[in-house]
């Protein structure tokens, strides 16, 4: 592992993808948290071997955001979580194929006790030391007050953009606030920006991450007549952590980021994961889709595994698309239009 | 016992050979009037074919009444869970911690805890002629999943073993391929008791350090939070039985769990340093296979182990045993979905001096020095799947000098979510620490379509040591 000064003229981001590593924390330490969305590419590295390097058995999101977080230029550590096998392994092999260095956060797999909430808020001590070793500084109070609100704040901006843009600029709009942390211009430049047109049909996305090139599936089924009225994916606001309470942001921040993150975000890999069955089946009644789509990774086993539950837990009809981290071929597209094509 | 009593019946005195279900039929037909004592559980072999598990007539066996007893106490595991049943005990259905909960179970008078992932054999003993897997395919848990999603086909089917009364199941650094299908089973409607094994680390800068079971060390903050998810096991069992478990029950069950774990080390210590292979690596397997619930009877696991023990060490003595002196020392990495790969390294030239199958955690004594719970939790957080693949290896790269292993192979068990990449860990850092040969291989749950090529990788190991041996 480099010495922190090393690593700090590599640049100062903390570079990490899952929704249970509170950026803020981070950002409270002095450093640019980064949540990547893999673009879904093999490596962007320059010389040498991917990391990752295998790729029958491994999951395809895994394999790129490992190659792509260690290979990016401004990168000073990645952050891991243990929500699964795929990622708890790829720190394995961060850590003995490159030199960045690897944090490997315990994210608990049951909730609802004391415990496991303590677990996952000693964690984030642990993270802040991390950050500390690689030359963030050491959170002062009035700080972190400050920049928990900008967060809230900012978190709520995005999300109330979610009825002005089409489902794909939402989503990018996202992955731009998971990369910069606060919202993009006001005139949304880049963006497309439209709403799908009236009389579409309303579906909704349940599932894991999407790479940055799979986000074009949302244009896919507007093509097809479909607005998409909720992601409910590892990418969309379903991932998104509930409002800090900020009558205790100060005496106890890392217990209300706990309730923030890993108490309130529903996900496939929580046992029981009843959480994340009530929260599609809330969103698929209270906006009225007509029917869902399931994306997962090949090899993602959590997601995968529970593909006939949601199918059988839903009154509408489910899409379950298998994705391998490139784009959509052919066969997704012909899949999509016969969906489609059933729920008008 | 001085000679194996199926020798004698077999012919040549005192030659420890590898023989077919056929042969020790017939073998026991002349000689099973004198069978050792055997709890009302021996007998003939071919019985358990007839009862379907067909993939036994496709295996080598030892030919020691030992091994017999061994593979009719391990065969007729059901019929005692049933009888349990009957008798009005509780049955625990431990998931994925391998070695620590039964341990716990089994302080209560009238728990017996085993383990529905033992399922994962299924497909190979059955030859899939259960149609487990095929039950699996149809709640869309198809072949991108390990073996493990056999255990769901037999809830659904509900005849490999009884319905337990309680299922309880280790979660976090577990694989996500049962965690998936232990969900699955409880979206089937029967509860789970979840606990949290945490990602074992290393202790931060001014925590204390706790030794685990097998050299690894965790955060002292991590051993007392297991130690307190396994406090929420016993309560559960407590709210089952109605019996309140005391330190005392629960050391008494730490020390038996050491005389088994004693006398299964003793076992491994012997076969893989003798000059010739006491025992074959089929039956090693399955005597390794008793530690993590001790088959659903603790005492007689003992025994079956004490006179497999007791083989051994009279096969040692007498210098006798399998393979020749110049058969290949393989340290093994990973379970074989198919227990006939064990069979096919011997044809190859290889023996296995060292094993590392998922649960070195189980074979490990257990701390009897410290207040048993957290001896426990300890126990869990030791599991090889708890840690980086990085501690796996340098764990493998020890025993493999201690048993004087020749070459590795890893064994990647098909569609299993951490096999792929912990693999390319453990097989780099063997591969960089010096001049051993490391093989990758996959063992499907029946393996004769692929067995012409496993043969080939297998011999051309056996040869890539045979020349390194001549080198020296």
């Amino acid at each position: 592992m480099d010495s922190p000064g090393t690593a700090l003229r590599r640049g100062k981001k903390i570079i990490f993808t899952s929704p249970f590593v509170p950026a803020e924390w981070i950002a409270a330490h002095g450093l640019v948290p980064w949540r990547m969305t893999s673009g879904g590419s093999a490596f962007c590295g320059g010389s040498g071997a991917p990391p990752v390097s295998v790729e029958s058995g491994v999951c395809a999101y895994m394999r790129g955001f490992i190659n792509e977080a260690v290979s990016d230029p401004q990168v000073l550590g990645v952050v891991l979580v243990t929500t699964c096998d795929q990622m708890r392994r790829g720190a394995d092999l961060i850590n003995l194929r490159t030199k960045v260095p690897c944090f490997l956060m315990n994210v608990p797999s049951t909730c609802g006790t004391p415990e496991v909430s303590a677990l996952y808020a000693a964690e984030l001590e642990r993270l802040g030391r991390f950050c500390v070793t690689l030359g963030g500084k050491r959170v002062e109070p009035e700080r972190l007050v400050s920049i928990l609100l900008e967060y809230d704040i900012n978190r709520r901006m995005v999300l109330a953009r979610q009825n002005d843009l089409s489902a794909g600029d939402f989503a990018r709009e996202l992955q731009f606030f998971g990369e910069n942390g606060k919202v993009r211009d006001e005139n949304f430049a880049g963006l497309a920006c439209g709403r799908p047109y009236a009389g579409s049909v309303p579906v909704g996305f349940i599932g894991g991450p999407l790479t940055a090139r799979q986000f074009d599936l949302f244009d896919v089924f507007a093509d097809h007549g479909a607005e998409v009225v909720f992601n409910g994916t590892e990418s969309g606001e379903r991932a998104f952590p509930a409002r800090l309470d900020l009558r205790r942001i100060k005496e106890d921040p890392t217990g209300v980021l706990t309730e923030a993150y890993f108490r309130a975000i529903p996900d496939v890999f929580q046992r029981p994961n009843s959480g994340i069955f009530a929260w599609m089946e809330k969103a698929v009644r209270s906006r009225q889709v007509r029917g869902v789509v399931f994306v997962r990774h090949l090899w993602c086993d959590k997601w995968h595994a529970e593909a006939e539950r949601f199918r059988a837990a839903l009154e509408v009809p489910l899409l379950d698309i298998e994705l391998d981290g490139g784009r959509m071929n052919e066969r997704v597209r012909n899949r999509i239009g016969a969906f489609m094509e059933g729920l008008r | 016992m001085s000679l194996c009593l199926a020798e004698r019946a077999l012919g040549p005195v005192a030659v420890p050979r590898q023989i077919t279900l056929e042969e020790w039929d017939e073998a026991y037909e002349r000689a099973g009037s004198l069978e050792p004592r055997d709890a009302g559980y021996g007998g003939l072999l071919g019985r358990h074919v007839r009862s379907g598990n067909t993939r036994l007539a496709r295996l080598q066996f030892d030919n020691s009444f030992a091994a017999l007893k061994l593979w009719n106490f391990l065969l007729t595991e059901e019929d005692r869970l049933r009888q349990a049943r009957l008798a009005g005990k509780t049955l625990i259905g431990a998931m994925k911690d391998l070695g620590t909960v039964p341990v716990i179970a089994c302080a209560y008078p009238d728990l017996v805890a085993f383990y529905p992932d033992g399922a994962w054999w299924l497909p190979c003993l059955l030859e899939d002629n259960a149609g487990l897997l095929a039950i699996a395919d149809r709640l869309g848990v198809d072949e991108s999943f390990c073996p493990v999603r056999a255990m769901l086909g037999a809830f659904v089917s509900g005849e490999h073993f009884p319905r337990p009364d309680l299922l309880v199941c280790s979660v976090g650094a577990t694989c996500d391929d049962f965690s998936a299908i232990a969900q699955r089973v409880e979206g089937l409607g029967h509860p789970v008791l979840w606990w949290e094994l945490p990602q074992r680390r290393e202790p931060e800068p001014g925590e204390k350090a706790a030794l685990l079971p097998g050299g690894a060390r965790a955060g002292a903050g991590q051993v007392a939070f297991v130690q307190a998810e396994l406090a929420r096991v016993i309560t559960g069992f407590t709210m089952q039985c109605n019996v309140k478990l005391t330190d005392r029950m629960l050391a008494a069950s730490i020390h038996q769990a050491n005389k088994v774990r004693s006398c299964l080390a003793e076992l491994r210590r012997a076969v893989f340093t003798a000059g010739l292979a006491p025992l074959p690596a089929l039956e090693l397997l399955v005597a390794e296979m008793l530690a993590l619930h001790y088959c659903s009877d603790r005492a007689e696991t003992l025994v079956v182990l004490e006179e497999l023990l007791a083989t051994v060490r009279e096969r040692t003595g007498r210098g006798v045993g399998f393979h020749g002196r110049d058969a290949v020392r393989v340290f093994w990495v990973n379970p074989v979905a198919d227990l006939k790969a064990m069979n096919l390294l011997e044809e190859c030239g290889g023996r296995i001096c060292g094993t590392d199958y998922l649960f070195t955690h189980a074979l490990d004594q257990i701390p009897d020095d410290i207040p048993p719970l957290e001896a426990l939790a300890r126990v869990a957080l030791a599991d090889p799947m708890a840690g980086t693949a990085q501690e796996r290896a340098q764990r493998i790269q020890r025993d493999m000098r201690a048993f004087g292993s020749e070459a590795l192979i890893i064994s990647r068990i098909p569609g299993a979510s951490h096999c792929a990449l912990e693999g390319e860990v453990i097989r780099e850092i063997v591969t960089a620490a010096g001049n051993c040969p490391v093989l990758e291989i996959e063992v499907p749950s029946v393996c004769d379509p692929l067995q012409g090529t496993l043969r080939t990788r297998l011999e051309a190991l056996v040869e890539t040591v045979r020349n390194q041996r001549k080198e020296r």
